[in-house]
């Protein structure tokens, strides 16, 4: 039960911020890019890959989610799930061949493969072409009404649950073939462990979180058009993971607030943000090398839980 | 138990500092109205943002220096969204929800406009000039959104009946940036050809961050049209120009108001000699001295807050962003409400600040500025060479 007990206090965040619903919002966007970073994650830390393509699966979620609530009024919890299912079978056709190749030829495959769909989505009418889709309605559910305190228990509870299922998986025999197949992959299929597969699993698994972070990132900025889902989302998903600290909830959970938050903390002051990001990416690559989550110098005790 | 003990000390902290920025109630106080601003001041898209956030401090800075709008001084808060949606959309709702501002002045960008545009209209905040010419601020009109910026739509229009009608041309091509306001000015031209039975001869999508554009300009010198239109921004324009000259094309091109800034001609040299562009905000010329006088007025305004200093069409902007508030916000009385200053507004017929010029708004008609006209670079300046246009 004690792994669960970090929980705890994200529950309580809602309720000295009930009247100010915008901070509200920050912390369900930096919940929202946890899950797609989660999803960076799994690929990066566990099956050893590399994408730097995300942000296409996060785009095929979010419009697929706006898509079947908007023009086709299915309710969210379909909508939500048919986004994951979606980028998740995405994940698997384009998978199939990139994961032939490793290294950085998987990212200049993964890398075309995010700019070719941010232009398809482009050329297409029913995603709005270049002009995107507004309107997005946040969804409400029983006597929940639309409002960010219920959009944040919604996100919370999706990331309580990547956790669970997520440190289930790793301390599974899928799990440990995945890390062995990261060590060294030559080893691992020595042992018998089917290294396309694995690699392939860990590829959709990957999608599917992040086109399920898109479906809420859809309904939570309620606009959405091509040019949000570009190079820097991808980049920025794997910098999430990078520099919050690899290979748990609680380091990616960081680093997304890391990515979310101090923008918005710093953007009212005529700063330059992207001058503070980058010193800030150097200052913690370098002394920092795995992640913020060292500072908090509880590394040990969230690490074990996942990996 | 310790360490989760730290953790939560931790964020309670950070939770701490995100209140300490709290400044609650109305935007409207004895000696100062509070409103609102996003530019990207961060990130590629600063160089327009930065210009943009001058013109208005300078308007601003010279309206405080006189002692404000009926007593009152105006305080102008500005949140950095590097042009990101997703920072708008929460910038945005910490200024109503947080710093309680009276209005939002002047916002930068297509995507953040849009994805606050329905939010401000909803919670009744007045958003006072955008900077996009996306056709969907104005169209449909709605109750608290006032767009000034011509629509990039109406351009297309203007532009496809200025080449037909004055320039008697019929085979002309349009090259776009394959991104929302390539496509809208496609659009423009598109439907206002068809009224005359006609089509673009041809119609290139281009991207706008590649360098060599040689393959789209075979493509345009092998079809042969005999006019061309560059629906681009500042850097990709001047590409295309220039290896279209060094190919030996020579058709009349027309490109759009975003390039109608100086830098235009300082980056693009002998290149852009000739190019024909349109234009919203009047440049002072011999003939119209009325204007210069004005023009005048503004360099001098400017140069007060940023001494020595020639303002980029993105100060212009600005500036006529915060001449139509602060115009507003005196005709709305000593006790200015968000519905006053909106039905003060809707009272504008055609009426001329310092730069802003021709700014009609009723409730039923929020295009702003309907009326271009048309310049030509000749010897390294912008030369007019038609009077306004609508296209009423």
């Amino acid at each position: 039960m004690k792994k669960y007990l970090w929980f705890i206090p994200f529950v309580l965040v809602p309720l000295p911020f009930l009247g100010y619903p915008f901070l509200l919002s920050i912390f369900v966007l930096i919940g929202i890019y946890t899950i797609a970073a989660i999803g960076m994650d799994v690929l990066t830390t566990w099956a050893g890959q590399i994408s730097i393509g995300n942000a296409a699966f996060f785009a095929v979620g979010a419009y697929t989610s706006a898509i079947l609530v908007v023009n086709f009024h299915v309710p969210f919890l379909i909508a939500f799930l048919a986004s994951g299912l979606f980028a998740m079978i995405i994940g698997i056709v384009v998978g199939l061949p990139a994961l032939r190749v490793s290294g950085f030829y998987l990212a200049v495959v993964t890398m075309a493969f995010g700019i070719a769909v941010q232009q398809i989505i482009g050329v297409f009418q029913i995603t709005g072409g270049y002009n995107g889709i507004r309107n997005i309605p946040v969804p409400s559910f029983w006597i929940f009404k639309a409002s960010p305190v219920y959009q944040y228990y919604i996100v919370l509870f999706i990331v309580f649950l990547i956790f669970i299922v997520l440190s289930r998986i790793s301390f599974s025999k899928s799990g440990l073939a995945l890390f062995a197949m990261r060590d060294s992959e030559i080893a691992a299929r020595a042992f018998g462990v089917n290294s396309l597969k694995y690699k392939l699993a860990a590829f959709a698994a990957s999608a599917a979180l992040t086109g399920l972070a898109g479906s809420l990132y859809a309904s939570a900025i309620g606009f959405i058009s091509p040019s949000q889902f570009d190079l820097t989302l991808s980049l920025d998903l794997l910098a999430m993971v990078i520099v919050g600290g690899t290979g748990s909830v609680m380091g990616v959970m960081i680093g997304a607030a890391f990515f979310v938050g101090l923008p918005f903390l710093l953007s009212g002051y005529n700063i330059s943000i992207t001058i503070i990001q980058g010193v800030a990416l150097i200052v913690i690559l370098l002394f920092l090398p795995k992640g913020l989550l060292q500072i908090f110098k509880i590394t040990d005790l969230f690490k074990k839980k996942v990996i | 138990m310790k360490k989760f003990f730290v953790f939560s000390v931790i964020l309670g902290l950070f939770l701490t500092f995100v209140f300490a920025a709290d400044t609650s109630t109305f935007g409207v106080y004895p000696d100062k109205v509070v409103i609102g601003t996003f530019q990207a001041l961060s990130g590629p898209y600063a160089i327009i943002g930065q210009g943009m956030l001058k013109g208005m401090k300078a308007y601003f800075n010279w309206i405080n220096d006189q002692g404000g709008i009926n007593g009152r001084k105006i305080d102008l808060l500005v949140y950095d969204d590097q042009l990101n949606p997703a920072l708008t959309v929460t910038d945005v709702k910490r200024m109503v929800e947080q710093d309680h501002v009276f209005s939002v002045v002047g916002g930068l960008g297509t995507p953040g406009c849009l994805a606050v545009m329905g939010y401000l209209n909803d919670n009744g905040v007045p958003f006072v000039y955008q900077g996009s010419g996306a056709p969907q601020l104005s169209n449909p009109p709605k109750e608290y959104v006032f767009p000034v910026q011509p629509n990039y739509d109406l351009e297309g229009h203007l532009i496809a009946r200025f080449l037909v009608q004055n320039e008697h041309k019929s085979k002309i091509a349009v090259m776009y940036m394959n991104n929302d306001i390539g496509q809208q000015e496609l659009d423009g031209i598109q439907k206002q050809l068809a009224d005359f039975n006609m089509k673009p001869y041809i119609t290139i999508a281009y991207n706008p961050t590649s360098a060599d554009f040689s393959s789209d300009i075979i493509k345009l010198m092998s079809a042969n049209p005999d006019s061309l239109v560059i629906a681009g921004l500042i850097t990709d324009t001047i590409r295309i120009v220039t290896q279209i000259k060094q190919y030996g094309l020579n058709i009349p091109i027309v490109t759009i108001y975003p390039n109608a800034d100086p830098a235009f001609i300082q980056l693009g040299g002998k290149a852009v000699e000739g190019v024909i562009l349109t234009g919203w905000v009047p440049i002072p010329t011999k003939d119209n001295p009325d204007f210069t006088a004005k023009f005048d007025q503004y360099l001098k305004i400017y140069q007060k807050s940023y001494p020595n200093e020639i303002p980029s069409s993105y100060a212009a902007a600005g500036f006529i962003a915060a001449e139509i508030f602060s115009h507003a916000l005196e005709l709305a009385g000593p006790n200015p409400t968000r519905d006053g200053l909106v039905k003060a507004l809707d009272t504008f017929d055609n009426w001329n600040g310092i730069l802003a010029q021709g700014i009609t708004f009723t409730p039923t008609d929020r295009e702003g500025k309907t009326s271009m006209y048309f310049m030509k670079i000749e010897n390294g300046t912008f030369v007019p060479i038609s009077g306004w246009i609508t296209l009423k």
